[in-house]
């Protein structure tokens, strides 16, 4: 008994026909005399598309200039430095320190005394406690 | 960039620089894309005038569509290709199909002239074979035939399976053998 011819096996045969038949030489000569005249854009055309490639253009985007000596320096050194956020804190420092230089030093012991005094902590005479309670206690 | 590093480079990277105001990769791309762009139009059209403006068309769209161009998606020229066909198929709705004398005349610079008679009357009587070929089946003839392409990116420009493409092919080629072989005595193509 035969087998029963597929479409795969009748597609391989259509296409083994199409490539050995006298007419795929013909077909071939047709093809090669058109490609042997491929044809060429107009120098009219070239120039339109490049006009057209022109006004289409995006503007070229802006650069950051780095390029300036000057500039560039004293930029890199503030940045180096640390920028704003660095100066804001060297700045406070500098208000609390000044600030701390120009006062009295009677006002900076009553302070002392305020909160010492108020937490319970004496180093005089009038302590809490006695080395012995402490001694006898611990 | 100088002109001729720009011959190194692919036509995804020119299109980016392109984009970015690259006045040299206009340039490239114009004198690289222009001819295959309108090699395709004219071989579908065989019209010069007509497939001079699809070709500007096609090229105007990709000068649209630059900046917004995503890499690694799609080959350009593939994405040209499909231009070109769509903008082919538009035109040829719009007109009937054109008579053996109303093709236009192939230019051939072969040196003899019987030889070139000879090849502009064969490339003469397949345009006017490939006018009367259902548009899918000419198109991938065109494509593969004479541009050339490989059958997956004539797939990809047809927007259908490569099995598909072959099948539209043989199609074709059936179709003009059996056009072309009455015109094969005059045209000195009879053992």
């Amino acid at each position: 008994m035969q087998p029963k011819e597929t479409i795969g096996i009748r597609r391989m045969k259509q296409r083994q026909n199409d490539r050995t038949t006298p007419d795929e030489d013909t077909l071939t000569s047709y093809f090669q005399a058109e490609k042997s005249s491929r044809p060429l854009p107009s120098a009219h055309l070239l120039e339109a598309v490049s006009s057209d490639a022109q006004m289409a253009q995006p503007a070229a985007r802006p650069l950051v200039c780095r390029s300036g000596k000057s500039h560039g320096q004293r930029h890199g050194l503030w940045w180096a430095l640390g920028g704003w956020q660095v100066a804001t804190a060297l700045l406070f420092c500098l208000v609390v320190g000044v600030s701390a230089g120009f006062a009295a030093p009677d006002s900076l012991g009553n302070v002392a005394n305020l909160i010492f005094n108020d937490s319970g902590f004496d180093s005089g005479d009038g302590s809490y406690y006695s080395l012995d309670d402490l001694v006898v206690e611990g | 960039m100088p002109f001729d590093a720009m011959n190194e480079l692919s036509d995804d990277v020119l299109l980016v620089l392109y984009a970015n105001g690259d006045r040299a990769a206009a340039g490239a791309l114009t004198n690289r894309l222009t001819p295959l762009v309108f090699s395709l139009a004219f071989r579908l059209l065989g019209d010069q005038a007509e497939a001079e403006d699809i070709a500007q068309e096609a090229m105007l769209r990709l000068w649209k569509i630059a900046p917004n161009w995503r890499q690694g998606e799609a080959k350009v020229t593939t994405w040209l290709y499909r231009i070109v066909s769509n903008l082919c198929t538009d035109r040829h709705r719009r007109r009937k199909g054109l008579g053996l004398d109303e093709v236009a005349e192939p230019r051939d610079p072969t040196p003899s002239v019987e030889r070139q008679m000879q090849d502009q009357d064969r490339a003469r009587a397949l345009r006017s074979a490939l006018e009367g070929l259902p548009e899918r089946q000419r198109q991938a003839v065109v494509m593969r035939h004479l541009e050339e392409l490989p059958n997956p990116e004539i797939a990809q420009i047809l927007g259908v399976s490569i099995e598909a493409v072959e099948s539209l092919i043989s199609r074709g080629k059936r179709q003009l053998k059996a056009t072309l072989c009455s015109l094969k005595k005059p045209l000195g193509l009879e053992e």
